[in-house]
């Protein structure tokens, strides 16, 4: 096998007494399309301008075996400027990256996303989507192996979201390796290989098929404002796990008929709505939360300090699901 | 390397072709200030004058007419008590008095002393000095011609005054105010332009986040650096180039020395000026407080660099903060090399401090980015 495009291992970074990343390892090998999937302020974006060299981690190494060039970032926000054309941004990025003869590949590159004809219309004046569409063009210009995109949907309309995501799939099949962040589980779908983070660590990594058959069964959704009342009951059903948030509790079963026992919690006192439906990512990283939640308190206890930290987190690894 | 930092260039020029605003900044500025100064008239002449003449004599007509042959003083009418004195120039119509009392010719006429007085609005400090020395100068040189004629010398056989003063004002003998001013204007100018436009450009990219694109790019940091300083040596330049044609073309400033000294000098203030503009975008946040910070910058530079105000009158706090200041050092050479037409032989220990900053000043800007890129 090849070496990694990029390895990460134990990478910390600190600023002041906060933490954003807690000691992340992180392989992108050539063909992966990889979704780093996690809430805002897990450490996301700190993650990616350490890996581009924006960020000069705490502690922690980087191996890249791609030089510079053959590595492409496009950052949360908007990053090109806003005053420039279209034509005059890809020009500026053809210039940087000192390539001649540029325009044939620019052209194609716009043709592609569907931005030729919106060559002179300056960046800032374009929809969320086309902004998207044009920094992804900007940073596949020098034709990189690999594409780091951090956030690349958030703010842009649900079906600009689709025709990228597609756009993407045919970038990842012209063979580049792609690692996106995002903070919307539904989008996790989109890789081949998730990473779920939280609060500066991994929670889980694992492909979509790998955590669905870690967790089998069906999960039920219920909508209480009798929380604790609610899930005391269902406790008492034996579920394979119980979690969830706020005023939504997820329970997982394996019942070989879900009828009856759907019918049992709809009678529950308190119980104000519940939807049935095969175990999601969203699932699978609550889950994973509450696993980890359960394994600090133990530490805490057995530590006997409350603030200790969370445990190490697990390493990125290939296989199957692995829940810290 | 040349081809990234001739893209930056590119960019550079591109936003400041379409930022009007600054553009109308970098042309009109310039050329606002320079209409202004240049026909900002330093000389206090033509001083409004009221006389209170209560001694209605051929003398005393004869004292007023030589103050008004100065043209210093430009006599308005006469009034007839000390009240109206206080009245006129209370209001500000008249600048200065001349009272003569009613025993003044006959004073002068019994060989005893007569006594004048001039009264002078001193409100004006600058206007003030100018009319004192002036109307002293006056009444020395009546009093010297009448005791001449008390002592019954004639025309011919007037005595030599011991001292033969002669006054030659050197490299300005009209005393132009243009000529002062304009050398110190380009150096403000210049410096302006420097300090607010690096520390705004680059403070701009970081608070759109377009910085974090270009760094991920091959661009080196001196790459990035130069591209976004050479465009703004090149505003600096410009400007610098405008304001000496407009200098010598529209007043008449004659400009004595070497222009390639001038413009290689100018390089040395260019490059420690923005030194100042990168070390405030190290600091700043926004804009808005690289322009706040811009502005305190200027301050000393204009009150303490020579520009206008005299260093060497001022405490020696000011004096040794002077010295510190980059823009007095450039307004000394520009002064030197406009006015006096001197070379590297005057020039160089200016030079020489010019460079001492930039060292100074590089040393904690690069640090400063240092720190900010970390």
């Amino acid at each position: 096998m090849s070496a990694p495009l990029l390895e990460a291992r134990g990478l910390v970074c600190r600023f002041g007494p906060k933490e954003a990343v807690k000691g992340l390892d992180l392989t992108l090998n050539a063909g992966d399309l990889v979704g780093l999937i996690g809430p805002d302020g897990a450490g996301k974006s700190t993650t990616f301008r350490m890996l581009v060299g924006l960020q000069r981690p705490t502690s922690g190494t980087i191996v890249r075996t791609l030089p510079d060039e053959q590595v492409a970032y496009v950052p949360q926000v908007f990053a090109l400027a806003p005053d420039l054309t279209v034509m005059e941004n890809m020009k500026l990025q053809a210039g940087l990256y000192g390539m001649k003869g540029a325009e044939a590949r620019i052209h194609e590159l716009l043709s592609r996303v569907d931005l030729d004809r919106f060559k002179d219309r300056m960046s800032g004046a374009l929809s969320g989507g086309m902004k998207q569409k044009l920094a992804l063009c900007v940073a596949l210009l020098p034709s990189p192996r690999l594409l780091l995109l951090d956030e690349p949907t958030t703010g842009v309309d649900p079906v600009s979201r689709r025709e990228f995501w597609a756009l993407l799939h045919q970038i990842h099949d012209d063979g580049v390796a792609i690692l996106f962040s995002s903070p919307y589980m539904d989008e996790a779908e989109y890789a081949f290989r998730i990473l779920f983070m939280y609060d500066g660590h991994l929670l889980a990594t694992g492909t979509p098929e790998s955590f669905r058959e870690a967790m089998p069964g069906v999960v039920l959704r219920v909508l209480t404002r009798k929380r604790r009342k609610v899930m005391a009951n269902i406790e008492a059903l034996n579920p394979l796990d119980l979690f969830g948030e706020g005023e939504q509790i997820r329970a997982r079963f394996t019942p070989q008929d879900p009828a009856p026992l759907l019918d049992r919690i709809r009678a529950l006192e308190g119980v104000e709505h519940v939807e049935l439906s095969e175990a999601t990512l969203e699932d699978t990283f609550l889950h994973a939360l509450k696993e980890q939640d359960h394994a600090t308190e133990a530490t805490s206890q057995i530590s006997g300090d409350v603030k200790s930290p969370a445990p190490a987190p697990p390493s990125d690894s290939h296989g199957g699901p692995r829940h810290g | 390397m040349w081809n990234r930092i001739r893209a930056l260039v590119w960019k550079e020029f591109l936003q400041l072709r379409r930022d009007k605003l600054t553009l109308v900044m970098i042309l009109f500025i310039p050329l606002f200030q320079i209409t202004i100064y240049g026909f900002l008239n330093n000389d206090v002449k033509h001083l409004h004058t009221i006389v209170l003449d209560e001694s209605r004599s051929q003398e005393s007509r004869d004292f007023v007419q030589a103050m008004s042959a100065t043209q210093y003083f430009d006599v308005q009418g006469e009034v007839s008590s000390e009240a109206q004195i206080r009245d006129l120039i209370d209001k500000g119509k008249a600048e200065v008095a001349i009272w003569f009392p009613p025993d003044y010719a006959r004073e002068l006429r019994g060989g005893g002393t007569a006594q004048a007085l001039v009264i002078v609005d001193a409100s004006n400090a600058t206007v003030a000095g100018t009319a004192m020395s002036v109307a002293f100068g006056v009444g020395q040189t009546r009093s010297t011609q009448i005791m001449f004629d008390r002592m019954g010398y004639g025309q011919a056989t007037k005595p030599k005054t011991p001292i033969d003063l002669r006054i030659r004002p050197w490299y300005n003998p009209n005393l132009r105010t243009p000529n002062f001013i304009i050398p110190g204007l380009v150096a403000i100018i210049v410096s302006m332009t420097c300090v607010m436009f690096a520390a705004a450009s680059i403070v701009k990219e970081k608070e759109r986040g377009t910085l974090d694109q270009v760094m991920v790019t091959p661009v080196r940091p001196l790459e990035l650096f130069l591209g976004k300083v050479i465009p703004i040596i090149g505003m600096a330049y410009a400007q610098m180039t405008v304001l000496l044609v407009l200098a010598r073309v529209a007043f008449n400033v004659p400009i004595a020395g070497s222009i390639l000294l001038l413009y290689a000098s100018a390089f040395l203030f260019i490059v420690a000026m923005l030194g100042v503009g990168v070390r405030i975008s190290t600091v700043a946040q926004s804009q808005a407080q690289a322009s706040q910070m811009s502005f305190m910058m200027f301050l000393p530079m204009v009150f303490l660099s020579d520009y206008i105000f005299p260093i060497h009158g001022m405490p020696w706090p000011f004096q040794v903060i002077s010295e510190l200041i980059p823009v007095t050092h450039f307004i000394r050479i520009m002064r030197a090399i406009v006015m006096r037409g001197v070379g590297l032989e005057v020039i160089w220990i200016h030079a020489a401090k010019l460079l001492l900053f930039i060292a100074f000043i590089w040393t904690i800007a690069v640090k400063g980015m240092k720190r900010a890129a970390a």
